[in-house]
C-alpha cells in the first residue's frame, strides 16, 4: 500500500488519514507489547480450550470409567450371588462341603463387590439400585444362603417352598442386578456418546482456536511487516542513495511506527547535515581557488599595476560585493587610493580623502589592527560599532552596508587595507570569504612592496639617466668653456708671433713662446682630463667589438709617422700573428696606443727609434712598445701612471706634456681587462707592455689571410705615405 | 673676392677669424648668433659658411641643415667650427652636410688653408 506523501494530502489531510496515521505512528515499542498481549492472549485462549475440552472429555471419560467400575462391580456381585447360589444348591445336592466353596467365594466377594459398587454409584438411581440390590442379596444371603451353609448336610431343613422363596428372592436380586447393569449400560452408552460429542465438540473447537490463532498471528505478523519492515525498508534505500552520492535523498519521515520515524528523521538529519558539509567544503575549496587564482594573478605579472586591479575586480565579482579597493598610507600617514574595482553603476571613489584626520585615524587604527593580526568585519553598518566616527566616516564615503576591511602588510610594517564593500545591504559573511579577502590581502602586501621597490628602482634609475645626462652635459659645456678662451689665446698668439700684428722683437718672440708651449699644455690638460674623467666615470659608450691589436698598431703607426719624421726618429712595427683579436672598444685601445707611440716618440731624441711589436703567448696578445728614449728614474716608476706626474728628466728637458697619458692609458687597459707595464733604464730606452685577454680565433683562414695582407700593405705604406690629408687635430695628444 | 660667413658667440674668436680672413683677402661677414647667420647668408649668399655649433638660440647644426634645406643656400660650403671633438659631434656634423671640421682649439693659419682648399673644392667642377 503505497501512499504517496503529496504535499496537498499533507497540507489538508483527511481525518481518517490523520487517525490512520497517527495510529500508526504509535510507538514499535507499545505495538510490539500489544502483539506480544495478543499472542499471549491467543496462546491463552488456545490454552484455554485445550484445558477446558481436556478437563471435559476427562470428566466423560471418568464418568465412563466409573460406569464401567460400576457395571464390573455389578457383575462381580451377580457372580458372587451366582457363586454362592451354585454352592448352595449343590450342597444341598450333595451335602458336600466341597460344593460350599463358591459359596465362600461368593459371600467373601459379595460386599466387596457390592462396597465397590456402592463407591462407583453416584447419582440417586444408581445409588438406589445399588442399595436395593445389595440389600436383596444380602437378605438372599442372611435369610438363605447362610443358614443353609451352615445347617448340615442332609438336614432338609429347607422346603420346596423355601427354595422356591428364595429363587423369587434370587431371581429378584437377578432383576435388580439386571437392572442395574442395564442403568450402568445404558448410562454408559450415553456417557459415550456424550464423550464422543465432546470429543467432536473439543475438536472443533482446538481447530477453530488454532485457526483463529493462525490467522490472528498472521495478521499481527503481516501488519508489523508492513508498519515496521516497509519503513526500515525505504529507510534502508534512502542509506543506499546516499551512500552512491545522491546526498539530496531523504527519508519518508510519515510512515511506520514512532521509532522508525525517529530513526528516518535522524537519518534526514544526519543527510542534511552531510550534505550541508559537502556544500561547504565545495565552497571552501571554490574559495581556495579563486585565493590562489589571485594570488597567482597578482604574483606573475608584478611589474605594473594592472594585475593588481584585475586581481581586485575578480575578488568583487566572485564575492558578489559592489566595491573592492586598495587604500594606501603614504608618507605622514596621507591615505591615497589608487586601485579599485565597482560595479557598473557605481562611480569610482576619489584618490585623496581630503581629510587628514580621517586619515590619521585610519592608519593608526590598521597599524593595530596589523599588529593585531586582525581584520574589520561589518555585516550591517546600520548597527552602531564602536570607534563609531571612523565607521560612519567611511560608511559616508563608500556607502557602505557592509564590508570587510583587511590591513595589508609586510613585516611589520603596515601598507594599507584591503576594503571589500556592498552597498545593496547587510550581509552574512563567511569564514570562507573572509579566508579569500585575507589571503589576497597577504598577496597584495607583497605586491605592493614589491611595486614600491620598483617604482624606488625606476626613480633611481631616472635619477642616474639625469645624474649622466647632468654630467655629460657638464663635461661638454666644461670642455666647450675651457676650449673656447684657449682658442682665442693660441689665436691670437699664433697671430702675434707671425707678424700680423706688428714686428715682434726677437726677445718679446722668445717669451711668447713661453706663452704659447703653456698654451699648448693648457690644451692638452684638458682634453687629457676630460678623456680621465669620461674614462673613469664610464661615460664613454664602450663597445665590445672584435679589435686587431695589430691593426690599431699599423693605424696608430701611420698616423704618428709625421711626428716621428720631425723629430727623426724611426718607427718600426712588427707583426707576429696578424690575425690575433681581443674584444674591446677599438677608438679607445687606438688612444691608448697612440699615447704610448707618442711618449715614446717624444721622448727619443734624434736618431733613436721606436719599435712596436705584437705577439701572441699563452692566450694574450701582448703590444710592446720600445723606444731608445731619455728612459725614466728607477726611482719614479712607481710614480709614473698617477695622475699629472712628470718624471723628472722630462721636465728638465722641456719636454712637453701633460702627465696624463700613461694614467689615461693604463685607465684604458684596466676597462678592457689587461695589463701595463714598463721597464725603463735611463738614458738607454723604455719598454711598455701592453697585454689582453686572446679571443679565441674566430676568424676564417681567408679573413686571416686578407687581415695579414691589409696590415702588410699598410706597413708598406708607412714608407711613402704622407700625412697630409689628414686633420691636424688628430696629431699630438688626443 | 669671396665673401666669408663666419657666426660664433665669442667677440674673441670672431675677430680672430675675421681677421685672418680678412688677411687672407676674403671679406667677411661676422655675426653672433645662429638667426643673425641665417639670415645673413639668405641675404648676403655668402661663398663660405663658418659655423660654431654651440650658439644660443639656432645652433651651427641647425643653420646649416636650414641652408641645406633652402635650395639658394644649399651649395654653400659650410665649414663646423667647435669644441665639440667627439666622434658623435663630427658624424652629426657631417650628416647635416658640413663640409669641413675644425676643433677648438685651432691654429688660425690651419683654419684659412681649410678654408681654401674647401673653396677650392667647391669651385672645382667635380663637386
Amino acid at each position: 500500500m503505497n501512499r504517496p506523501v503529496a504535499d496537498e494530502r499533507r497540507a489538508h489531510p483527511h481525518p481518517a488519514w490523520v487517525w490512520r496515521s497517527q495510529w500508526a505512528s504509535q510507538s514499535l515499542s507499545r505495538r510490539l507489547m500489544a502483539s506480544f498481549v495478543a499472542y499471549l492472549l491467543l496462546l491463552v485462549l488456545v490454552g484455554g480450550v485445550g484445558i477446558v475440552s481436556a478437563a471435559a472429555v476427562g470428566a466423560t471419560r471418568d464418568d465412563e470409567l466409573r460406569l464401567e467400575r460400576l457395571g464390573r462391580a455389578n457383575t462381580a456381585m451377580l457372580l458372587a450371588m451366582t457363586n454362592a447360589e451354585t454352592g448352595i444348591r449343590g450342597y444341598r445336592l450333595t451335602g458336600d462341603r466341597d460344593f460350599l466353596e463358591p459359596y465362600e467365594l461368593g459371600r467373601a466377594s459379595f460386599p466387596r463387590a457390592a462396597a465397590q459398587a456402592r463407591a462407583s454409584a453416584q447419582d440417586a438411581d444408581e445409588e438406589r439400585l445399588v442399595a436395593t440390590e445389595t440389600t436383596v442379596g444380602r437378605r438372599w444371603f442372611t435369610g438363605w444362603a447362610d443358614p443353609v451353609a451352615a445347617s448340615p448336610v442332609g438336614a432338609e431343613q429347607s422346603t420346596l417352598a423355601d427354595a422356591v422363596a428364595q429363587k423369587v428372592v434370587f431371581d429378584g436380586y437377578r432383576e435388580d442386578n439386571a437392572r442395574l447393569a442395564e442403568l450402568t449400560q445404558q448410562r454408559g452408552r450415553e456417557a459415550a456418546a456424550r464423550a464422543e460429542i465432546v470429543e467432536d465438540r473439543v475438536l472443533l473447537l482446538a481447530a477453530l482456536a488454532l485457526v483463529v490463532a493462525l490467522i490472528a498471528s498472521t495478521f499481527i505478523h503481516a501488519r508489523l511487516h508492513r508498519l515496521l519492515v516497509r519503513p526500515l525498508a525505504g529507510v534502508v534505500s534512502v542509506l543506499g542513495q546516499l551512500a552512491t552520492g545522491r546526498h539530496e535523498a531523504r527519508a519518508d519521515v510519515d510512515v511506520g511506527p514512532a521509532e522508525v520515524r525517529l530513526v528516518a528523521a535522524s537519518l534526514n538529519a544526519l543527510a542534511g547535515e552531510s550534505e550541508r558539509l559537502l556544500r561547504d567544503q565545495a565552497a571552501a575549496a571554490g574559495y581556495q581557488h579563486l585565493a590562489v587564482e589571485i594570488s597567482r594573478a597578482v604574483r606573475d605579472e608584478i611589474i605594473d599595476g594592472d594585475p593588481i586591479t584585475e586581481a581586485l575586480s575578480r575578488l568583487g565579482i566572485e564575492l558578489g560585493v559592489d566595491r573592492v579597493y586598495v587604500r594606501e598610507l603614504g608618507a605622514e600617514d596621507h591615505t591615497h587610493l589608487e586601485r579599485q574595482w565597482m560595479r557598473p553603476p557605481l562611480a569610482p571613489l576619489p584618490p585623496t580623502t581630503g581629510d587628514a584626520a580621517y586619515d590619521r585615524e585610519t592608519a593608526e587604527r590598521l597599524r593595530a589592527i596589523y599588529a593585531a593580526m586582525s581584520r574589520w568585519v561589518s555585516e550591517d553598518t546600520s548597527v552602531p560599532v564602536e570607534g563609531e566616527h571612523l565607521t560612519r566616516s567611511f560608511v559616508q564615503r563608500t556607502g557602505a552596508r557592509a564590508a570587510v576591511a583587511v590591513p595589508v602588510g609586510a613585516g611589520n610594517e603596515t601598507l594599507g587595507m584591503l576594503a571589500v564593500v556592498q552597498t545593496t545591504g547587510p550581509r552574512c559573511w563567511d569564514e570562507h570569504e573572509l579566508g579569500v579577502i585575507a589571503s589576497v590581502a597577504a598577496d597584495l602586501g607583497r605586491a605592493l612592496v614589491v611595486s614600491r621597490l620598483l617604482k624606488q628602482q625606476d626613480a633611481l634609475v631616472e635619477q642616474l639617466r639625469e645624474l649622466d645626462r647632468a654630467k655629460t652635459d657638464f663635461l661638454s659645456t666644461v670642455s666647450h668653456e675651457l676650449r673656447t678662451p684657449l682658442t682665442s689665446i693660441a689665436g691670437y698668439l699664433e697671430m702675434v708671433r707671425e707678424g700680423d700684428g706688428g714686428e715682434v722683437p726677437p726677445a718679446m718672440d722668445a717669451m711668447l713662446v713661453v706663452v704659447e708651449r703653456n698654451a699648448a699644455r693648457l690644451r692638452s690638460l684638458i682634453e687629457d682630463l676630460l678623456t680621465l674623467s669620461r674614462i673613469e666615470s664610464g661615460t664613454y659608450r664602450v663597445t665590445h667589438e672584435e679589435v686587431c691589436l695589430a691593426e690599431t698598431a699599423a693605424m696608430v703607426v701611420q698616423s704618428m709617422r709625421p711626428a716621428a719624421e720631425k723629430g727623426k726618429v724611426t718607427v718600426a712595427l712588427e707583426i707576429a700573428q696578424a690575425d690575433a683579436l681581443v674584444v674591446g672598444d677599438p677608438g679607445q685601445l687606438e688612444r691608448a696606443v697612440t699615447n704610448l707611440v707618442s711618449n715614446a716618440v717624444k721622448f727619443t731624441p734624434a736618431g733613436g727609434w721606436v719599435r712596436l711589436a705584437t705577439r701572441v703567448t699563452g692566450g694574450r696578445v701582448v703590444l710592446e712598445v720600445a723606444d731608445t728614449g731619455i728612459g725614466i728614474p728607477t726611482g719614479e716608476l712607481g710614480q709614473l701612471f698617477s695622475r699629472f706626474f712628470r718624471a723628472s728628466n722630462a721636465t728638465e728637458q722641456a719636454i712637453p706634456g701633460t702627465g696624463l697619458g700613461l694614467t689615461i692609458v693604463r685607465s684604458i687597459i684596466e676597462h678592457h681587462g689587461g695589463e701595463l707595464r714598463l721597464a725603463s733604464v735611463v738614458g738607454e730606452g723604455t719598454t711598455v707592455t701592453l697585454d689582453l685577454p686572446l679571443l679565441a680565433g674566430s676568424r676564417s683562414a681567408a679573413a686571416t689571410a686578407a687581415a695579414r695582407a691589409s696590415v702588410v700593405a699598410s706597413v708598406a705604406s708607412l714608407a711613402h705615405h704622407e700625412l697630409a690629408a689628414r686633420a691636424p687635430s688628430t696629431v699630438g695628444a688626443r | 673676392m669671396t665673401t666669408i660667413l663666419i657666426a660664433d658667440d665669442d667677440t674673441d674668436i670672431r675677430d680672430l677669424v675675421a681677421f685672418k680672413l680678412e688677411q687672407a683677402g676674403h671679406t667677411v661677414i661676422a655675426v653672433g648668433d645662429g638667426l643673425t647667420a641665417l639670415a645673413s647668408a639668405r641675404i648676403e649668399r655668402p661663398d663660405l659658411c663658418v659655423l660654431d655649433l654651440m650658439m644660443p638660440g639656432l645652433s651651427g647644426l641647425d643653420v646649416c641643415a636650414d641652408l641645406r634645406r633652402n635650395p639658394d643656400t644649399a651649395s654653400i660650403p659650410v665649414i663646423m667650427l667647435t669644441a665639440k671633438a667627439q666622434e658623435t659631434d663630427v658624424r652629426a656634423g657631417f650628416a647635416t652636410g658640413a663640409d669641413d671640421y675644425v676643433v677648438k682649439p685651432f691654429s688660425p693659419r690651419e683654419l684659412v688653408s681649410r678654408v681654401t682648399a674647401v673653396l677650392a673644392r667647391a669651385t672645382a667642377p667635380s663637386r
